[in-house]
């Protein structure tokens, strides 16, 4: 998933603004650069959130033909970027609360640049109990440990320290103020801390 | 400075430079520090997820499906809302909402507003004329002896009336009779 806080933008490509006009008047072409620009975001963001592959397909599908539907109430008072992610995590928490009971795991595929991020090659390299997890079982307590946490709080943590977003943006996304963002990230930590206390240093 | 607070300083200053007495206080308290490594290792083992991708064809399939259901609902709108439930909470529209829930507001205060209020009811007409003096109370009624003390009917006595039981004549006199025959 990309981590970049910001939408990569080209110079030879136009920008959302102009894309958004011209989706807002019927153009699918226009918003199939849209889609294909933020879709594999937000099917990061909505990944994280629900551990589950095909639910997260699902999902991201749903959020931009919802978010084509309602493009023309879309006043460009944010980027298009937040605005696209503030529907997707109001249908992700609105589809977690529906799926409570029922919960089919699947795990995504993982890019090999893992194993030259000093995080895992420390934990690799570490003497604990943890030198010896495998990159999948690494990967289903990762899974496990954030589906402990509440919506929100999980949210905060998909979006600061799984995608790279900074608390001003998260505030934005989640309509809460900063303050809340961190203190929700605070105790997500401390949680998670619990969940995944034999990676402890 | 607090450790607690120190602890959620942590957070709000994660991605920029620590204050110098917040960066004081975490050179001298062991506790702080432990606190501050567990936090960077759950920091750093979640941030190990960004490495995780959909599966291959994912973008393709994904553009192609959502183009293809925007041409269906070209051809035939769907419902722009499919439920009100829906509506008021798939997107962000926080000002709809607080209009909405200010409107009802507004009408429950006018409804409690426009009752009634409770007021003594005042007759039109006089119910009932209370009179100046009491009236005089009536004479109690008698009874002959002879009449009371012999009742021209029998009286049953007992429990129930399929044992053995005695029939009153009087108040003088019983007999036993049995009813099973």
């Amino acid at each position: 998933m990309s981590t970049d806080p910001a939408p990569a933008t080209d110079t030879n490509q136009p920008d959302d603004r102009a894309l958004v006009a011209s989706a807002s008047q019927g153009d699918l072409g226009a918003y199939d650069q849209l889609v294909r620009r933020y879709q594999t975001r937000i099917y990061g963001l909505v990944y994280n959130m629900t551990s589950s592959k095909e639910d997260a397909e699902d999902l991201v599908q749903d959020v931009f033909v919802k978010a084509f539907s309602s493009l023309k109430g879309f006043r460009g008072t944010s980027s298009f970027y937040t605005w696209i992610y503030r529907i997707a995590i109001n249908r992700t928490i609105n589809f977690l609360k529906k799926r409570k009971k029922r919960q089919a795991l699947s795990l995504n595929d993982v890019d090999e640049g893992v194993e030259r991020d000093p995080a895992y090659v420390e934990l690799s390299a570490r003497e604990s109990p943890a030198r010896d997890t495998s990159l999948l079982e690494l990967q289903e307590k990762l899974n496990k440990a954030l589906l402990t946490l509440s919506e929100k709080h999980r949210t905060v943590v998909v979006l600061h320290d799984i995608q790279g977003l900074p608390h001003e943006e998260i505030a934005r996304m989640t309509g809460c103020s900063e303050g809340t963002v961190r203190s929700r990230l605070f105790y997500a930590r401390q949680q998670l801390q619990g969940e995944l206390a034999e990676f402890a240093p | 400075m607090k450790c607690e607070r120190v602890r959620e300083l942590l957070v709000e200053f994660e991605d920029s430079t620590l204050p110098a007495d917040v960066s004081e206080h975490l050179a001298r308290c062991s506790s702080c520090q432990q606190h501050s490594r567990q936090m960077e290792v759950v920091r750093r083992l979640m941030s190990l997820k960004k490495y995780e991708r959909p599966d291959p064809g994912f973008e393709e399939r994904s553009a192609v499906t959502i183009r293809r259901r925007l041409e269906d609902m070209a051809r035939k709108p769907e419902p722009l809302f499919g439920s009100l439930w829906e509506f008021l909470t798939d997107y962000p529209r926080p000002a709809f909402r607080y209009a909405l829930a200010g409107v009802v507001a507004v009408l429950i205060v006018l409804n409690f507003v426009s009752m009634p209020l409770l007021e003594p009811v005042r007759p039109v007409a006089p119910i009932a004329r209370i009179a100046p003096t009491p009236a005089p109370a009536p004479e109690p009624a008698t009874m002959p002896l002879e009449v009371y003390r012999q009742p021209a009917y029998a009286a049953f006595q007992g429990p129930s009336n399929r044992g053995p039981a005695r029939v009153e004549y009087g108040p003088r006199e019983s007999v036993p009779v049995n009813f099973e025959y």
